[in-house]
């Protein structure tokens, strides 16, 4: 990775700050399972919903990312396009991969 | 979790460089999927239900090592095959149309000079009288196009006239509608429908869910309708993923999880993704038009008395006529075959791009179990499906609204919209093997 410009870098950030957002997340859904009343709560279900969709786009957009990562991949090393590939030298794209392990496994939280 | 982490993720050897790594497990395992999983179907061990098991006998016929990678292309192979054998089908028709009339306008060479505008001949001809007032008003364009062809035609007669009026009328009215639905961006259908658009206030997980779809195909955020029907169906609209629109009924809204949501969801997004509805509109367009073109060969042939003209024609030319013979003959077989060809070959593609959309949800989601129970559920509704919905709308639903009641596990028909929903099933219960 560090031979690749600063958008690895930044993916590399982005990976660790999503890490971050995760634990977070499953730390108050865990502290929420003292609180039966919190549970039944309308905002509570919606801040839930919420945390839970920004993990989920987030997780989308890095899924979206690789996709593209993986179609422009092949076209870079499979015939014929490699040939155009090389002429110009388009560079090596590196997927979006977490470092963190806590981010990897998601904690399952049961409520 | 009984599900294999990383059901999509496709076999080395499939084209691809390296498998495509997926470092975050699926998405929707998070916490609004796990409200739902009690009710999880696999969760819930219940017997067998005679869909089960259908479906279990097809997943043991797909091959072990299937990928969406491999359905998806696979799809658009076939789809790719099917317009161009559409676009040969309507060279063919133009051909033998142009083949079979040419040679009875060399026939009328000299009838060709006296051209009589159809208005005329539609007043001078008191048959017509009471036509006048009923069509005259969407005569007047064809008219003025197709009036010179009334004086070559003389005794070819009305029919053909009324023939070619019909076809330059319907090909107006098909047109006008392929406009509007270009242009309006399926607001007939929503309308026809009652849909509502909603805003995120009104339903936060619907709208998060598309909002999620939609990142991971990485198209702009599509507007987003609820119909107010209890019967279980969904579908998607616009002309390209700028104008999407993806719809949902009530019924369905509420009886999905927010996993099964998530893959109805997907299922529409890679509909407006794969440029379905820009290809089902060229595809009727096309259909329609063989249809057309084929129905007035065969009226002019019918009521034009073809056989008196072939011999008088091969009568001038000397020996020509037998040629002219066989070749309208072979224009008339065409004519007969080439609209029930077109039609088996519109649906075909409809149901091929069934199975895409199908496998493009999969790409999404990552987790084609969640659309797969969503099947499952609409397969096994007892309530009939939209109301409200017609034949030309069928393609655009997650399921065919036209459905019986009663035949709910459905054979593959050759004029069905979408494919069985056993197989839709077990194609996405393979994925996940």
């Amino acid at each position: 990775m560090q031979t690749h410009d600063a958008s690895d870098q930044g993916a590399k950030a982005m990976g660790q700050a999503e890490g971050e957002l995760t634990q977070a997340r499953g730390r108050l859904m865990a502290g929420a399972e003292a609180y039966p009343d919190l549970k039944a709560n309308q905002n509570f279900l919606s801040l839930q919903e919420e945390l839970t969709s920004t993990e989920n786009k987030i997780g989308f957009a890095r899924q979206h990312y690789n996709d593209v990562v993986a179609r422009y991949e092949t076209s870079r090393q499979s015939v014929p396009t490699n040939i155009i590939a090389g002429m110009f030298s388009f560079k090596e794209r590196e997927y979006f991969e977490i470092e963190e392990p806590e981010a990897k496994n998601a904690p399952k939280v049961s409520f | 979790m009984p599900i294999d982490p990383t059901p999509g993720v496709p076999t080395p050897g499939d084209g691809l460089p390296r498998p495509h790594p997926r470092p975050h497990p699926r998405p929707s395992e998070g916490g609004g999927a796990d409200k739902a999983r009690p009710q999880r179907p696999r969760a819930a061990k219940r017997e067998p239900s005679e869909l089960d098991r259908v479906v279990r006998d097809k997943v043991r016929a797909l091959p072990g090592s299937l990928t969406y990678l491999d359905l998806i292309r696979k799809n658009k192979r076939d789809s790719v095959l099917l317009i161009v054998a559409m676009f040969v089908l309507n060279a063919l028709v133009g051909g033998a149309i142009g083949g079979a009339i040419i040679p009875l306008f060399a026939g009328f060479d000299s009838a060709g000079s006296t051209m009589v505008s159809y208005a005329d001949t539609l007043s001078q001809d008191p048959m017509n009288a009471d036509f006048d007032g009923m069509a005259s008003e969407a005569m007047q364009v064809p008219s003025q196009i197709l009036g010179v062809d009334a004086g070559v035609f003389r005794d070819t007669g009305r029919a053909t006239l009324f023939a070619l009026i019909g076809a330059a009328v319907m090909t107006l009215v098909t047109l006008g509608l392929a406009l509007e639905a270009w242009f309006g961006g399926g607001r007939f259908l929503l309308n026809r429908v009652h849909a509502k658009e909603i805003t995120k206030e009104l339903d936060p997980e619907l709208f998060n869910v598309v909002d999620e779809m939609r990142i991971a195909a990485g198209i702009p955020m599509p507007r987003v309708y609820l119909i107010p029907e209890s019967a279980l169906n969904a579908f998607a609209t616009g002309r390209d993923p700028e104008h999407g629109i993806v719809a949902i009924t009530t019924g369905l809204r509420a009886k999905l999880t927010r996993e099964e949501l998530q893959g109805v969801m997907a299922h529409e997004i890679a509909h407006i993704r794969h440029y379905d509805i820009r290809f089902s509109m060229l595809m009727a367009m096309m259909v329609g038009l063989i249809v057309l073109a084929c129905d007035a060969l065969l009226r002019v042939a019918w009521y034009g008395g073809w056989a008196s003209s072939g011999r008088r024609s091969g009568g001038d030319k000397k020996g020509g006529g037998a040629i002219v013979i066989i070749f309208m003959i072979l224009a008339l077989i065409l004519a007969v075959v080439a609209p029930f060809l077109a039609k088996v070959i519109q649906m075909t593609y409809s149901r091929r791009r069934e199975y895409l959309a199908d496998a493009g949800a999969a790409e999404l989601t990552r987790n084609p179990e969640g659309l797969a129970s969503a099947l499952k559920k609409l397969a096994e509704d007892k309530e009939p499906l939209v109301e409200t919905a017609n034949r030309g709308m069928a393609h655009m639903f997650i399921m065919n609204p036209l459905r019986k009641k009663k035949s709910r596990h459905e054979q593959s028909s050759l004029f069905s919209s979408h494919p069985p929903v056993a197989d839709r099933i077990a194609k996405l219960i393979a994925l996940t093997r």
